[in-house]
């Protein structure tokens, strides 16, 4: 995702990367957002959270994979996976396996929370809390994690938004405007129709970002001879992204792939989507699938930042980001230029399809965990029209915060250093789940002791580059602490009542 | 049970990273002479052997990790 700002950011101005018919294009794009929003708006059956936040419990098969698929997709997949693995070759792989280990954490803890959240009627992952530990502080402090690392999802995502309208028009349509115009679409078709609209926009945004990467890396591959030619390339100007890696690296790719499985599994939006499959085939039908779209995605994206290593090599940091858009120009200069058009239009349409789809769904899951974990308990007595026009209210306030925040912060990078932390906290969760659901003498007290104190240890230790050189994240050094610390209070606590859950 | 099936597939997991083909550092000129490089094809092959892995767990261990026997559920949830 930096690397997506830092390349955004050094073209402020110039030639426009899309003609007249390709900002039309993005413009019935956006057009089409907003029907959908209604189209949710036209199919809502009750005004109640479970309708707003879930679509009522009933996502069906397609629209449950392509949202899964779309959310955990963005903007970076199609930049910075391919800079990444220009820069270090093969090695980029390990996003490959991290992203498919998401589903491997799913299966853990999926099967049991899925009958509980139906049984149950959970909303949001601080009903699972607040039921399963029966703990106010440590559903507060869960949904806090989740809340920080959600708004640095989206912060990041708003940044790459603006900026590549900025960069897309030439410098022709402003930051500030940019950002603006695509949030009131966002926000507008999520007030239309919360969940619903969401995951249907996910899955037109998840077509247009499956259909633009096998595109994309098909003509590249085709017009590069394939795998001889990128291996001849590779031999003749880059050898070293052939060789294998070292011990140090290869801590370093297993830490990636933990990270992702406890990290990512943890996100509140996606632990939503658990939740709204319309029944239990249709989840494990979406998982099933699921776990081989990296295949035909970040795989694709990292074999042609590969390709480019050894077509366009010597490139820094910056013009690696780039890579993609640099095979794109090539492809129109030895192939068909009316073919390379089509895709640089189908590009830009998938960078931002998975960029906004990022942000909606995140926006939503935070406007949720406001309304059903914070202001709920605190109001008890609302109905559920006034709990779903709070939250709708929630989510328009949010986005205004965010964009006043991603317009103030548009040129800052000092900052970025404190927004990458995601993974890093949210990984702090998974105990509750992943132990909470299947020890059921587990109690609350210990999870929060370690939460706590796995929270603290990955902050600092990001923060002051303790055992940076280690090769493992912080946030599991983290999330080691935070197993240890649970476990000895749990040992220490009098036995607890085995839950009934 | 459903534990060992949750430790086989974290031990898979953890296979998928080419340990057995660690080199050491500035090993470049080691890069083999023609076509992808052994460690690249392993790396693929055990991330589609986790992914077959996890699809067929998805499948068949579903229920013993869910904890109970199966019972459908289909939308309109209590949630509120």
């Amino acid at each position: 995702m930096i690397g997506i700002l830092a390349q955004v950011s050094t073209v402020a101005t110039g030639e426009p990367v899309l003609g007249t018919s390709g900002l039309i294009f993005i413009g019935i794009y956006c057009c089409l957002l907003l029907l959908i929003g209604w189209l949710g708006h036209r199919a809502k059956k009750e005004n109640t959270l479970a309708d707003f936040y879930l679509g009522g419990r009933g996502l069906g098969f397609a629209v449950l994979l392509l949202t899964l698929y779309a959310t955990q997709y963005s903007g970076n997949t199609l930049m910075g996976f391919a800079g990444d693995a220009y820069r270090n070759g093969f090695n980029t792989l390990s996003i490959v396996m991290g992203m498919m280990s998401i589903i491997g954490a799913y299966f853990i803890y999926a099967p049991k929370l899925y009958r509980l959240s139906h049984s149950r009627g959970y909303i949001t992952m601080g009903d699972y809390l607040t039921d399963r530990f029966h703990m106010r502080s440590l559903t507060v402090c869960a949904v806090i994690l989740g809340i920080v690392a959600l708004c640095n999802y989206i912060l990041t995502n708003m940044l790459v938004l603006g900026k590549l309208v900025v960069w897309l028009s030439g410098g022709g349509i402003s930051f500030t405007t940019g950002v603006i115009v695509l949030a009131v679409i966002m926000v507008a078709y999520e007030f239309l129709g919360g969940m619903r609209s969401v995951a249907w926009t996910d899955m037109m945004q998840g077509l247009i970002l499956l259909l633009g990467v096998t595109l994309i890396f098909g003509a590249i591959f085709y017009y590069n001879d394939g795998v001889t030619g990128m291996i001849e390339r590779l031999h003749e100007h880059k050898p070293q992204a052939l060789v294998a890696p070292t011990a140090a690296e290869n801590r370093e790719w297993w830490s990636r792939i933990v990270l992702f499985f406890f990290g990512i599994s943890m996100y509140p939006h996606a632990i939503q989507r658990v939740y709204s499959a319309k029944s239990e085939q249709t989840l494990k039908r979406s998982l099933q699938f699921m776990v081989f779209l990296p295949l035909i995605t970040t795989l694709l994206m990292v074999l042609l930042g590969v390709i480019g290593a050894g077509k366009f090599p010597g490139l820094d940091k910056t013009g690696s980001d780039r890579i993609t858009l640099l095979m794109l120009q090539d492809l129109a200069q030895t192939g068909n230029s009316g073919l390379s058009q089509a895709l640089v239009v189908l590009f830009v349409a998938a960078i931002i399809a998975a960029t906004m789809s990022t942000i909606d769904s995140a926006l939503l899951a935070i406007s949720s965990l406001i309304t059903k974990d914070i202001y709920q308990p605190l109001r008890p007595s609302l109905s559920q029209d006034q709990l779903t026009a709070f939250g709708k209210g929630s989510s328009i306030v949010l986005m205004a915060v965010t964009v006043g925040f991603a317009i103030w912060l548009q040129d800052a990078t000092t900052i970025m250093a404190l927004i990458k932390l995601k993974l890093e906290l949210l990984c702090q969760i998974a105990p509750a789940f992943f132990l909470g659901l299947h020890w059921r003498l587990l109690r609350g007290s210990a999870v929060l002791a370690g939460l706590l104190t796995g929270t603290a240890t990955a902050v600092l230790m990001k923060q002051f580059g303790v055992l940076a050189d280690s090769g493992i994240s912080p946030g599991l050094y983290g999330l080691a602490m935070n197993v240890i610390v649970l476990l000895v209070v749990q040992a220490l606590l009098p036995v607890a009542k085995r839950t009934s859950l | 049970m459903k534990f060992l099936l949750y430790a086989v597939s974290i031990l898979v997991m953890s296979l998928t990273v080419p340990w057995f083909f660690s080199t050491e550092p500035g090993d470049a000129m080691n890069a083999p002479d023609a076509g992808l490089p052994l460690w690249v094809i392993y790396n693929i092959g055990a991330s589609i052997f986790y992914a077959a892995l996890v699809a067929a767990l998805i499948h068949w261990a579903w229920n013993a990790s869910a904890g109970a026997p199966e019972e459908e559920t289909t939308s309109g949830g209590a949630g509120q």
